[in-house]
């Protein structure tokens, strides 16, 4: 009986044996995705590391579609011609009833941060695998200048917000607070820095698109400007124009057409490319006007969003040859119909599918560079018809429009101060950067935005004033209520 | 061997509850008989001993000595004593011998034949013993005188092993002229006329009834019976006698699984709502085929790993729970729920849930069986909501857009063309309402639709092999236009002893089931026949257009046709799966078996999708991009299996123990391509359009483990099992690859005790308890490692080149482990008046702790969420079942009655106790985990009522743009403000109780089964009111939204508030005006039957017909299709209903024969 017991046992153990032989262990790792434990250790997984964090550009909590929202459609340029029940969340941004809860803050708050992660990665790992020195310091430069980026937008969004420039644990996130507003800035400023040292002036073939010396420093221009730190600006413009690579464009409308992506114009695009691979752009399909059908856009749907306030129709001055190439009152339909939609014209592609164009869109071009020269040499010292006018007017000659002077006849083309001079920065900036998310960071910026803003408002016959908070967005609900030792912006 | 087993379990058990029974039927004739009639005929037993070949020599086990104790005992504990000190088995019918009767043992020294016959003195019976071991009695039977009688003989044998059954009684129907089987299982008795019919009975088995029709020779096999209370139940790795189990298991009868065969559903879990305490069923869809089902056994563990339990189908564990669907509901033999950890925790890290054993139908020995069954039936939509009607609509829209150019500054007068957007005006047409069309789109999604289902069953198989085939067909057309669903399936066992103590089957089922689908939710025509208004014509043959709202400028919503996304969208799945499971069973010795398992489960799953460019889909008119998915999913699961079973009774102690290792590993591919372009809409396959995406992937896990328990049974009265499992897994984190899971649990069967046999009305009485640990590995493949995905990138001259980037997508975790619950169970089962009524009880207590959790972490890591172990839940309950047969007789009413109460609480959810919030689509942040609560609660403002006074508005804090006919919305923190402060725990969707009363008539050859089911205390989260109980995006609204506040003058009914085409207040966010009831009871199914077994001269063996209907009524307060439908039913969300697939009343009529 006891032998017969043993026998059994021992019969078990050799299954068991054979099993563990024949039918492998418990350690699989997986197939079809890539593993963190072997990666990060080439200089190809370098590269690939810092291509992700370019893709970021693309997410919808960036310039896809929340940049629009929240630097256009906030201030007096845009808003949307209709509204779904769903889109109630989307009509809180222009109508200034923007609560914590809205999914589009969260939606930008965490792009913006994995953005911020996908940079830090590469930071942290660059410096264990082997790499060209040359190489190694421009990825460095690129993502940091990717870094910078992203805690411009945020700060400007947000106020303080929390600086990090490593990988975290979830621990460590728990812990960690707000970062007063001023630190941010000087990371930001010390990425910039770098990214100029350590970026080339241009790139060729393949390259094309990656950032360049010349658009950190313009960054950094921007957040000098911001900072109305106009010394440091107008030294950074004066280090971009001293590239010498950068030119206007002759024509306008070249700028809008695929033929001149990344042009000497352009200081920085994100890039998009059509096809069916994820890199689309959006924007012909989202700024179409509703029921427009395929009048406009050939392909895909129609949304209606972003589109031009009467108050932005009206801004252009007559005879700007901007105003046609940016914006359309509104189309024809099939039946012959003038419907009078109005609608964004620069990003209009034919879509490979819906949401799927090849319009790149810019960041940061030279027209934005020499306007704000402009600006700074007028914050330094308004000199009547001096170098700040050539600026402006250079501008605006390509637009088809007259000088600006500071003795003209014309009252409308009369400059006769340095406050005069800043509401027509101000007024050239709306109609040439039109549609390009400037218009919200410039009131912001100028300090105009509650008075321009009221008084549109106040035409338009809405009775209820814009308050100082409303300059910044709440911070989103999840976000205070996964660290609570975050405090809300005021007034929220 | 095993037939033996079977017999005497089965005697123990009915002993008790049997006793009272035997003793009206047998008293006369023990009583009657004369002490000096005893015939001893040991001459003719002993010469059949030789005859049956007795290799085990069992019969010389009669010359033994043994020593008799003096005492006066019970007839059953005396052959028992003896029986036990001669190691044979006992077996006999109670309705022969009077097991009550006291008898007189004297001490002394004698054989085994010679105590027999001490103790027998006084009674007509006689022994022998069977081939496999088994001490059996029989009756004498005195020679009565008869005229012209006519003689029946033949043999009778076990259906399942094609051996002789003695001792079974064998009577003329309708007198007491019988006879009873002897060892080689041959009868022969005399009957008046041939054309009389016999009854064959033998406790254990089911009685049957056999016309003479003027045959002399019938042969018989009795298949065995499972008895109430009284059952072999399946368990983990074995069977094991109901009686000595001490864990928590519920058995589903073998009647409930033959009413659940005759109702229309095509997953025999959906039959299980209702039927078994602690176990809730919700069905989350009832999309024809593979509708959505939601089981918790014992409430929900788990916080975001699985909360399904474990589903095993012959011994193989499936890892999707989907995959039960291949099971035919007729293939069905036994289904047994495990619940407490004394049962699960021998499935280690997949035990928490509970687990669900399903075993399907064999092949018993004997004629070839053939069975043929087949329904159909007429479905219609069970319920639906009340919507507005177009003049009610136009009042609705108008009042909508005036408020809202009044709050712009506008007044309600104003014509449009004052009015500066869409989103103010009012349409021309909507002045003359009647000019319009008013299509109740429900009566356009919804039909009456047919439902056909067809089994056959071959079985049969001779002495050394059995085997069963069958197949079915089931067509079911679905209530909403557009889906319908076919189904086949085979299943075929086959098992047979190849060699002398080799058993060998191998069982094989495939399924194939097509479907046609619609979308859920939102988007989904369901949904969409609630929100777009009645306004448009449902198809307009002169414009040949459907009604869509988006391609007509009368208002700016953003929905297309229901009719026109139901038909004209493909949606079509198809699933192949087959479950392939050969055994090799070999005896080692008479104790020790060795088991060898070999499975492979493989399934795949096709997927085509097209949406022709001429169909509006939501927010997009047509003509839209083609949009075309072909994709296909293919997994194979390998399971090994080794185990060694041992069981030896001595004495007065019984083991019984299994030991073994196995080995499970699954590999899962999936791809699938994306195509657009197509030239027109003629031809939908991906061949005529440019391919746009294509993907593929693939995914492993393996389990390996080694498993063993003991159950040691003294007395029959004094139960223990013990259990461990130890389970290593590819999923977790390289520092916790092993886990271990042990149990143990008692039992004390009182009823077996002296003082509680002595009262009468106890039949059954047992106390259990249990304690152990189990685990739940229900998390991704490759939870542990951190995982990077490729985003493209553009760079390059001209437009461009696509470029890959790698970007961190998951966090590692190392020390990633199972979720761990300790288990506590204490039970007690009672059987009164012959079980007559039998009562059970269960109170249980588990805590889970180490929760597997996606816990979103601060998102200025990079990352959204993190898996983690950490947390803690309870839950813990009392379950009853009430088995009661009311009334017996021509009459006969059983009643059954189950509830199950479970408390879910979360004790702690990580180091900082942090509550966890999650969001729906659309309901950001809408329910919260928190310590102290049910896992889940919505979460959301409380609108208590409508600002319907001036007075209102000055005494409740309010927003600064609240006006007259906007919510009041309870001032939470008391702050005097109203903010994101004020929001609460707005409910929760676990019910306080659930139940199910279940009552089954018979009279004569009819029966009737009612089943009811129902859930008390729970909440649903109606996303659906987002739509339709305000005024949202120019949708339609619910019937009582006509009682909305419309002004000071017609302030409605409190609850509704005012119509504003652009609220400004928190109308929009989650809150209490979207919570409703959700509790209900509903008539599950009404069947109504006739049997013809009873009827001679029919051209088969038996048969029935029946009338059921399906889901005939719910009572509920909920508003919506189903207040079980849940389309969000994850862990974190649960109970959100974005409106699924509503339930089909069905009326079906069905017939079984079996030839």
């Amino acid at each position: 009986m006891m032998f017969t017991m043993k026998k059994a046992i021992f019969l078990l153990c050799v299954v068991n044996l054979l099993m563990i032989a024949c039918e492998g262990p418990i350690d699989i790792a997986p197939e079809s995705e890539i593993n963190e434990k072997n990666y990060y250790k080439t200089a190809d997984d370098i590269n690939n590391a810092v291509n992700a964090a370019y893709a970021s550009l693309r997410s919808g909590g960036m310039f896809n579609s929340a940049f629009y929202r929240f630097a256009e459609m906030r201030s007096d340029n845009t808003y949307a011609t209709w509204v779904s029940g769903s889109s109630f969340d989307l009509t809180s941004i222009y109508n200034f009833r923007l609560a914590s809860s809205n999914s589009y803050l969260h939606d930008t708050w965490d792009d913006l941060y994995n953005s911020i992660l996908r940079c830090n990665v590469v930071l942290d790992k660059i410096d264990g695998v082997e790499l060209d020195a040359n190489l190694k310091n421009r990825y460095k430069g690129e993502v940091r200048f990717l870094r910078a980026l992203d805690y411009f937008f945020l700060v400007r969004f947000f106020g303080d917000v929390p600086m990090v420039a490593t990988q975290i644990s979830p621990t460590e996130a728990y812990e960690m607070g707000r970062t007063a507003k001023e630190q941010v800035y000087q990371q930001i400023i010390e990425d910039l820095e770098f990214a100029a040292e350590s970026l080339p002036v241009s790139y060729s073939g393949a390259n094309i698109g990656r950032a360049t010396k010349g658009a950190a420093l313009g960054i950094l221009a921007k957040v000098y400007l911001t900072r109305q730190d106009y010394q440091n600006a107008k030294q950074k413009l004066e280090e971009v124009i001293g590239l010498g690579v950068y030119d206007l464009l002759t024509d306008y409308a070249h700028l809008w057409d695929l033929q001149h992506e990344n042009s000497k114009e352009s200081l920085f695009e994100v890039q998009y490319k059509k096809g069916g691979t994820g890199t689309g752009s959006p924007f012909a399909n989202a700024f179409a006007p509703r029921f427009s059908g395929n009048t406009i856009v050939k392909v895909g749907g129609t949304g209606s969003v972003n589109a031009p306030t009467a108050d932005m129709e009206d801004a252009y001055e007559d005879g700007d040859l901007r105003k046609d190439i940016s914006m359309e009152p509104g189309y024809t339909d099939e039946e012959g119909n003038f419907v009078p939609w109005r609608y964004v014209k620069k990003y209009m592609d034919v879509p490979f599918q819906d949401g799927d164009s090849d319009n790149n869109w810019p960041v940061l071009r030279y027209a934005d560079i020499l306007l704000m020269y402009a600006e700074v040499l007028n914050e330094i010292e308004y000199q009547a018809d001096g170098e700040a006018f050539n600026l402006l007017n250079r501008v605006r000659n390509r637009a088809g429009l007259p000088d600006k002077t500071s003795t003209n006849s014309n009252p409308d083309l009369r400059v006769e101060n340095q406050q005069e001079f800043r509401l027509a920065v101000e007024q050239e900036r709306r109609v040439e950067l039109a549609f390009e998310n400037h218009r919200w960071f410039d009131l912001v910026r100028t300090q105009r935005a509650l008075e321009v803003m009221n008084s549109k408002r106040e035409e338009l016959g809405i009775p209820d004033q814009i308050q100082e908070h409303q300059l910044l967005f709440p911070i989103p609900l999840e976000v205070m209520e996964a660290n609570p030792n975050f405090e809300q912006n005021s007034g929220y | 061997m095993m037939m033996g087993k079977k017999i005497l379990s089965i005697q123990l058990s009915e002993f008790f509850g049997l006793l009272l029974l035997m003793l009206s039927i047998n008293a006369s004739a023990v009583f009657a008989q004369n002490p000096q009639d005893i015939f001893v005929d040991l001459g003719e037993n002993e010469q059949k001993f030789t005859n049956l070949g007795d290799k085990d020599g069992y019969s010389h086990k009669l010359m033994k000595m043994i020593h008799l104790e003096e005492g006066k005992k019970p007839l059953e504990k005396a052959l028992q004593d003896i029986a036990d000190q001669a190691e044979l088995e006992l077996s006999y019918s109670e309705q022969l011998i009077p097991l009550d009767k006291k008898v007189n043992v004297r001490p002394s020294t004698v054989t085994v034949k010679q105590a027999l016959w001490n103790v027998l003195r006084g009674t007509s019976l006689r022994f022998g013993v069977s081939a496999s071991g088994q001490l059996f009695f029989f009756e004498r039977l005195k020679e009565k005188p008869t005229n012209q009688l006519e003689t029946v003989s033949g043999t009778v044998t076990e259906a399942a092993s094609g051996e002789a059954l003695p001792g079974v009684n064998v009577v003329i129907k309708g007198t007491t002229t019988g006879a009873s089987t002897d060892t080689d299982g041959s009868y022969s008795m005399n009957v008046k006329s041939l054309q009389d019919t016999l009854l064959f009975s033998f406790i254990g088995y089911q009685t049957m009834e056999v016309p003479i029709n003027g045959r002399t020779v019938i042969d018989v096999q009795l298949t065995s019976q499972a008895i109430m209370g009284e059952e072999m139940v399946v368990v983990a790795y074995g069977t094991q006698r109901k009686n000595d189990i001490t864990g928590s298991i519920s058995r589903v009868s073998s009647e409930k699984i033959q009413q659940v065969q005759e109702q229309p559903i095509t997953n025999f879990i959906e039959g299980l709502s209702g039927q078994v305490a602690g176990v809730h069923v919700q069905e989350t869809g009832h999309a024809p085929g593979e509708g959505g089902i939601m089981v918790r056994i014992r409430g929900t563990g788990s916080i975001s790993a699985g909360n399904s339990p474990l589903y095993v189908v012959d011994g193989f564990p499936l890892e999707d729970e989907g995959d039960v669907n291949m099971i035919n509901p007729n293939n069905i033999e036994s289904i047994e729920v495990l619940k407490d950890a004394s049962a699960t925790a021998i499935y280690g890290s997949r035990g928490n849930n509970g687990v669900v054993l399903i075993t399907t139908r064999k092949g018993h020995s004997g004629d070839t069986k053939i069975e043929i069954s087949a329904y159909t039936g007429i479905q219609q939509v069970e319920r639906r909501p009340e919507m507005l009607n177009t003049q009610e609509y136009v009042e609705w829209f108008k009042d909508a857009h005036n408020n809202a150019w009044i709050q712009a500054g506008g007044e309600a007068d104003d014509p449009n063309s004052e009015r500066t957007e869409t989103y103010y005006m009012i349409p021309e047409e909507f002045n003359d309402p009647s000019t319009l069309p008013n299509t109740n789109w429900g009566d356009e999604i919804f039909r009456t639709v047919p439902i056909q289902n067809y089994q056959a069953q071959i079985s049969g198989g001779t002495e050394t092999s059995r085997y069963l085939v069958s197949g079915s067909y089931t067509d079911q057309q679905g209530i909403v236009i557009g889906t319908d669903h076919k189904k086949m399936n085979i299943r075929t066992n086959v098992s047979g002893t190849v060699a002398d103590r080799l058993e060998m089957g191998l069982n094989m089922t495939a399924s194939y089931s097509k479907s046609n689908q619609v979308e859920n939710g939102k988007y989904g025509p369901v949904e969409l026949s609630l929100v777009v208004p009645p306004i448009y014509p449902s198809w307009d043959a002169d414009e040949d257009w459907y009604g869509s709202p988006l391609t007509t400028s009368l208002w700016d919503g953003d929905d297309p046709s229901p009719v026109e996304s139901a038909l004209e969208i493909d949606d079509v799945t198809k699933n192949y799966r087959t479950l392939w499971q050969g055994y090799v069973d070999w005896e080692l010795t008479q104790h020790l078996n060795f088991k060898t398992s070999l499975g492979g489960f493989f399934s795949q799953n096709r997927n085509s999708f097209y949406q022709p460019s001429f169909v509006n889909v939501d927010s997009n008119p047509a003509p839209n991009p083609v949009e075309a998915e072909s994709s296909t999913s293919s997994s194979a699961n390998w399971l090994w299996e080794n185990t060694l079973s041992y069981n030896q009774q001595f004495n007065k102690h019984s083991i019984d123990a299994v030991a073994g290792v196995t080995y499970q590993a699954q590999r899962s591919e999936f791809n699938g391509l994306e195509a657009t372009n197509f030239p027109n809409d003629q031809v939908h396959t991906l061949n005529a359009g440019q391919v746009t995406d294509g993907y593929s992937s693939v995914s492993e896990f393996s389990l390996m483990s080694y498993l063993a328990r003991v159950n040691y049974t003294y007395d029959s009265r004094y139960l223990l099992t013990t259990t461990i499992r130890a389970d290593g897994s590819s999923r977790f984190g390289d520092n916790n690859k092993w886990g271990f899971f042990p149990s143990i649990s008692v039992g004390w069967r009182l009823s077996e005790e002296g003082f509680i046999q002595d009262i009468e009305s106890i039949s059954e009485l047992k106390i259990r308890s249990s304690f152990g640990y189990t685990g739940n590995n229900a998390i991704p493949n490759y939870g542990s490692i951190g995982t990077l995905s490729t985003v493209n990138s553009v760079f390059g001259s001209g437009s461009g080149s696509v470029i890959t980037g790698v970007s961190p997508q998951t966090i590692s975790n190392p020390n990633l482990s199972w979720e761990k619950a300790r288990q506590y169970d204490i039970g007690l089962e009672v059987g009164l008046f012959e079980d007559r009524i039998f009562f059970e009880a269960d109170y249980y207590n588990t805590i889970t702790n180490d929760l597997l959790l996606f816990v979103p972490i601060p998102t200025i890591t990079g990352y959204n969420s993190q898996l983690q172990n950490i947390g803690e839940v309870e839950n813990k309950g009392l379950e009853f079942d009430l088995n009661t047969r009311n009334i017996q007789g021509n009459f006969n009413w059983q009643t059954n009655l189950n509830i199950s109460f479970n408390k879910n609480t979360v004790l702690s959810t990580g180091p900082n106790n942090q509550p966890i919030f999650a969001s729906s689509p659309n309901v950001p942040n809408g329910f919260v985990t928190m310590v102290g609560e049910p896992i889940a609660n919505y979460y959301g403002y409380d609108f208590i009522g409508v600002f319907q006074t001036q007075e209102d508005l000055e005494n409740y804090p309010h927003l600064s743009t609240d006006g007259l006919g906007d919510p009041i919305i309870r001032d939470v923190n008391g702050d005097g403000v109203i903010n994101t402060g004020d929001r609460t725990i707005i409910g929760n969707n676990q019910p306080d109780f659930t139940f199910g009363i279940n009552n089954n008539f018979e009279y004569n050859n009819f029966d009737l089964s009612v089943q009811m089911t129902g859930s008390y205390g729970g909440e649903v989260f109606t996303t659906s009111s987002r739509f339709t109980k305000w005024y949202h995006g120019d949708r339609n609204a619910r019937k009582n939204a006509v009682n909305r506040y419309r002004s000071p003058e017609e302030p409605g009914d409190g609850h509704y508030f005012i119509a504003n085409r652009l609220y400004e207040g928190l109308q929009k966010e989650p809150s209490s005006y979207w919570v409703q009831d959700g509790s209900y009871l509903r008539v599950r199914n009404i069947t109504l039957g006739y049997n013809f077994s009873q009827i001679s001269n029919l051209p088969f063996q038996s048969g029935r017909i029946y009338l059921s209907v399906r889901n005939a009524y719910t009572f509920t307060n909920y508003f919506g299709f189903d207040p079980e439908v849940s389309t969000a039913g994850t862990g974190l969300t649960r109970g959100g209903d974005y409106t699924g697939y509503p339930p089909a009343r069905v009326f079906t009529l069905g017939f079984n024969i079996s030839i």
